[in-house]
């Protein structure tokens, strides 16, 4: 290490435009037609961000249509079917094209700087989610051009959505498209829980960390517990419109019921998966326009973490009118009403924030207390839908329009705005206009209290949810059109604010560097932004270092902590160890790439294929998808690097190359693999609901040959997996042969599984379109078999993988990762096939 | 259950005059069940309103101030978002559980 | 004294709601099996009510005990010599056990509303 002392100024001056030139290389955004390869951060979180804000508008047309609609009684504005297809899209464009990709666009353009990283743990994930995202979207929302979206309300309750008579193509599309998009999600929460955990600077121990981070980290678990079991309801709902498996038709012994559990158990969530990042947003604002740092951090937490959990218990409160015992009902009720504690510990934290610092007015902080005001009273309107007694009255009816509206807009609209005020320097390095900021925000929150206060008072006097129209003298006239008003007036509010983001700012000059004042690491950037991120990575010691040290900025600019070179010209940002930030590697991650753009388009070809019954084009999408995927594995991933360990810089040299526990590709397929089994207990779930409704269920016990192959199938899965396991151990030992010829005995023995789990059904008899209990064994045993199918092609990669040279003892990602997958299949393998075999015995 | 019948002609005037009354609303109660439902509803509104205006208040004067010494931020946490909102949340659920619990009883009718 | 979590890790702040989630989900399984499944729901309810109960005070010892470890883990970094930066470990430590002390006590009250249920409402109706 040089001695800084007796180096010139001159050289430093020197070494340091060196560097620079070296990072814009490696980070370097790629020009003209290949910038459509991206996968830094920036690149992605703008166009997430914008195609977020366009579905917004999108659905937000289709409400003024609504709304123009129910102005007057006995309006003929639009039909009753488009006004069905309107209400549908407006709810789940909002809910799944807007409200939670707008909050992962954001998580993804902040999150690395936040926490002093370059980038997220796996950029190419991240544009996969992007081009999802967008191929399904477009799919959904142009579905309305041909009079075909689907018209079934957002929540597609069967039996209405599960017969395709009545529910035509629209339903496929939001089931197939929609799922599609799901998966973009919980790609996006992967990379979230890793980055927060992972990736942070060194030194940001986990009580420094910014409460944003706290936020995404909570809202990532929560997407990765909520999400599957919808997926679940989505594939067995498509399976019955396509082929018939009566899971929610009750004269086959299924339930409409059943539905609403899955999808309400993702539902509740969900709102607070919307929520949480709003308030996340609020938690930076505050400090920065209080000019002190945030008071009652763990409250904070607490409250974080607390509504994460409790959040899974609130789902029937959606259901208490569906004649379930109502000592259940009790149960959601406390539950719903203790999740109100920690929302409110938090407002009172942030009030207690501004009352302790000293105020500056701005446009953030303005639409930051619209939205304490509108959030507060849907809050207290939750409360008392939250009561099921009350809920019998109020429930499908405009007051819980109300209330809901009351929440997302308060909770999550206002302060995304806030957000945009905030962040757009950040983003752009220029300020959006004070003025338009303002007029924006009055009309704003003047049309949308106005549109939405008489909805509660509509509720009560008795208008139902989703009705085209209504007659004359049952008092409702003058409270919708007042609501109509206001909604206009809303949407201008809206359009002076979007004008304001898309004008022109050519001539306004760059703002000054954090131009906020603010304390948190986001604000090192560099104006105009620079492609590094940070400039080097920073030794961390406080909440809000830039406040701590006046000259930190300077001190990370000069270069002088981690990273501040690439001399392989390669991207490259620190991995830290999850409490206390102790640095553990040194991890490349990759550069531009159309991958993940291919693979999208094949994803997503498959999907739509299937949504219209062709079944030989979905299978070709599917194989070109598949084939571009494992392309970008081996050509991407568990890349060997040319030596052992790079120095950092500050005398620190880190590993280049980390596998099992440590690596974030480990964590990558542990939290995945998570989500997973929280589908599969959906699953679970299900049969054991059809037990409950049944009094004889299952119908007669299993046979003899069915027992036996289901046994041996189990047996042969675990074979596999111990062999699997083996692998791994041999592998690192240096016994190579015998570590694949291990691969090669688990891949038989996992076909020999998946053969023997498919003929116990068969041999059993069962026909999955006579009743429902037939249905949801031959369910649980496809997914098993899927599964295990799945791992077969995982130990075929790592096979390939060791006979080319790219596994080998020493570098064993692929394998750790397989094994790790191995463990959940194994319990997959081992116990559905259990379950389906014994319980027929028990009972 | 005489509620009805002791406040019936008064209650049905006021609840004309402020426009409540219609042949679905919840607020012009024909019967046992949804007269104690509506009954809840005129409390929560009450509360809700009053906590709606205290907070707004509280943030207000909040906004307005300096200086403020630094002990009480604990204090103002503990004591609005935890005491006050368990007291007053724990009050409602009773009220709630309670009623639906005599609104669903077994009765000798079944 | 019982051990609930690793000490020094992240899972002491999510050791109370994990308990009241799993009282949650005993107490809602319970009571739909029993629902659906029992032959005179009026006459057994009592049964119902006392399992509820009993998961209830098992669960809130479960939460004490998680709760009392936070305060030690709490208590514990306090004691150390006090380090007046925000950086150091016995802070970090303390915020950690501090952070999961009102996990717990929140987790508390939310298995008592739970648990409280069956007190007002007997029937399956």
């Amino acid at each position: 290490m040089t001695d800084k002392t007796k180096v010139s100024s001159q050289d430093q001056e020197e070494l340091r435009r060196k560097q620079e030139e070296r990072l814009l290389t490696a980070w370097s955004a790629p020009k003209s037609w290949r910038y459509w390869s991206a996968v830094n951060n920036s690149e992605v979180g703008q166009w997430y961000t914008l195609t977020a804000l366009s579905f917004l508008i999108f659905a937000g047309v289709l409400a003024l249509i609504m709304r123009a609609q129910l102005a007057v009684p006995d309006n003929d504005l639009v039909s009753p079917d488009l006004y069905n297809q309107l209400f549908t899209l407006h709810g789940s464009v909002m809910m799944f094209l807007f409200a939670v990709p707008i909050l992962e666009a954001v998580a993804i353009l902040l999150l690395p700087e936040l926490v002093g990283a370059r980038d997220l743990p796996f950029p190419r994930l991240s544009a996969f989610g992007f081009w999802c995202f967008l191929i399904g979207g477009v799919f959904v929302c142009g579905s309305i051009f041909f009079g075909a979206a689907p018209s079934g309300g957002w929540f597609m309750y069967p039996p209405l959505s599960s017969d395709p008579a009545q529910s035509g193509i629209g339903a496929d599309i939001w089931l197939l498209g929609l799922s599609f998009i799901e998966i973009a999600s919980i790609a996006a929460a992967v990379e979230l829980i890793v980055g927060v955990l992972k990736f942070r600077a060194p030194g940001m121990r986990i009580n420094l960390i910014p409460l944003y981070a706290w936020y995404t980290l909570v809202v990532g678990g929560m997407i990765l517990f909520a999400f599957p079991p919808l997926i679940a309801g989505d594939i067995l709902l498509e399976v019955e419109r396509a082929f018939d498996w009566p899971f929610f038709d009750a004269d086959r012994g299924g339930s409409p019921l059943l539905w609403q559990h899955l999808f309400w158990i993702f539902g509740h969530p969900e709102v607070y998966i919307i929520f949480l990042p709003g308030v996340a947003l609020i938690a930076m604002i505050v400090p920065t326009f209080a000019q002190r740092p945030v008071v009652g951090y763990s409250w904070i937490v607490l409250a974080a973490v607390g509504t994460g959990f409790l959040s899974f218990g609130l789902w029937v409160h959606h259901m208490y009118t569906t004649g379930l015992p109502s000592v259940s009902l009790g149960f959601f009720s406390a539950a719903s009403t203790a999740v109100a504690i920690p929302t409110a510990v938090q407002i009172f934290a942030f009030i207690a924030t501004v009352m302790f610092g000293r105020l500056v007015r701005s446009v953030p902080m303005l639409f930051a207390a619209g939205a304490l005001a509108i959030f507060v009273l849907g809050g207290l309107s939750g409360v008392m839908v939250a009561l099921a007694p009350f809920d019998w009255q109020a429930h499908d009816t405009y007051f819980v329009v109300a209330h809901l509206h009351y929440v997302l807009i308060g909770g999550m609209l206002f302060p995304v705005i806030a957000g945009v005020y905030y962040y757009f320097p950040f983003v752009t390095g220029k300020a959006l206009s004070e003025k338009m900021g303002r007029i924006g925000f009055w009309l704003m929150f003047i049309g949308f209290n106005v549109a939405f206060l008489p909805m509660h008072f509509t509720g009560l006097r008795g208008m139902p949810r989703r009705v085209y129209t209504y007659p004359e003298g049952l008092g409702w006239d003058w409270l919708n059109l007042i609501s109509t008003l206001g909604a206009f007036t809303l949407a201008a509010g809206f359009a002076a604010i979007v004008i304001d983001i898309f004008r022109p700012k050519g001539k306004q000059p760059y703002c000054q560097r954090n131009p906020w004042n603010a304390g948190t690491l986001e604000w090192l950037e560099e104006i105009p932004d620079q492609p590094w991120g940070v400039r080097s990575i920073p030794i961390v010691q406080h909440r809000y270092p830039l406040w701590d040290d006046p000259d930190f900025i300077g001190k990370v600019d000069r270069g002088e902590f981690y990273l501040p070179d690439a001399e392989e010209l390669r991207r490259e940002t620190m991995v830290t160890s999850v409490l206390d930030a102790e640095p553990i590697q040194c991890l490349r991650v990759p550069g531009p790439s159309f991958l993940p753009m291919i693979t999208a388009v094949f994803t997503g070809a498959a999907f739509i294929a299937a949504t219209f019954h062709l079944y030989w084009p979905t299978l070709a999408a599917g194989i070109l998808a598949f084939a571009s995927l494992i392309f970008w594995l081996w050509t991407g991933t568990a890349e060997i690097p040319e030596k052992e360990e790079k120095d950092v810089g500050l005398g620190l040299s880190l590993p280049l190359y980390r596998s099992g526990p440590h690596s974030v590709g480990w964590w990558a397929m542990f939290i995945t693999m998570l989500g997973d089994a929280a589908a599969f207990a959906s699953l679970i779930f299900a049969y054991f609901f059809y037990w409950t409704i049944h009094s004889d269920f299952p119908g007669s016990p299993t046979g003899a040959w069915a027992l036996f192959c289901y046994g041996i199938g189990i047996a042969a899965v675990l074979g596999a997996w111990a062999l699997t396991f083996a692998s791994r151990r041999w592998n690192a030992a240096g016994a190579v042969s015998a570590s694949r010829l291990a691969i090669i005995a688990a891949i038989v023995l996992a076909l020999a599984s998946g053969a023997a789990l498919l003929a116990a059904p068969y041999i059993d008899g069962l026909d999955p379109r006579l009743h429902a209990y037939p249905a949801i064994v031959w369910i649980l045993v496809l997914w098993t078999v899927a599964h295990i199918g799945i791992g077969v092609v995982m130990l075929g990669y790592c096979l390939a993988r060791s006979l080319a040279g790219r596994l080998t003892p020493r570098y064993d990602i692929d394998i750790c990762n397989v094994a790790l997958y191995w463990h959940f299949a194994a319990i997959n393998g081992a116990l559905a096939p259990m379950l389906v075999a014994l319980f027929p015995l028990a009972v | 259950m005489g509620r009805i019948g002791t406040a019936g002609p008064a209650a049905s005037a006021a609840l004309t005059l402020v426009g409540c009354d219609g042949p679905q609303s919840a607020l012009d109660p024909a019967g046992y069940d949804a007269q104690r439902l509506a009954d809840l509803f005129w409390v929560m509104l009450v509360g809700a309103l009053l906590i709606w205006i205290g907070v707004m208040v509280l943030a207000l004067y909040a906004a307005r101030r300096r200086d403020a010494p630094e002990g009480a931020a604990n204090l103002l946490i503990l004591g609005g978002g935890v005491i006050f909102s368990v007291a007053i949340l724990t009050a409602l659920l009773f009220y709630g559980l309670l009623l639906m619990g005599q609104l669903r009883a077994y009765s000798g009718a079944g | 004294m019982v051990r609930l979590y690793y000490r020094d890790s992240l899972w002491s702040l999510i050791a109370g709601p994990t308990i009241w989630a799993a009282h949650f989900l005993f107490c809602y399984i319970s009571a739909a099996i029993f629902c659906a499944k029992s032959a005179d729901p009026t006459a057994d309810f009592q049964i119902l009510r006392i399992v509820i109960g009993v998961a209830t005070v098992v669960a809130l010892i479960g939460i004490a005990i998680a709760g009392t470890q936070a305060v030690d883990d709490w208590r514990r970094a306090l004691n150390a010599e006090w380090a007046a930066d925000e950086d150091s470990l016995q802070i970090r430590r303390r915020f950690v056990g501090r952070a999961a002390f009102l996990l717990s006590g929140f987790s508390a009250v939310a298995t008592v509303y739970v648990g409280m249920t069956v007190l007002f409402v007997s029937s399956c109706r």
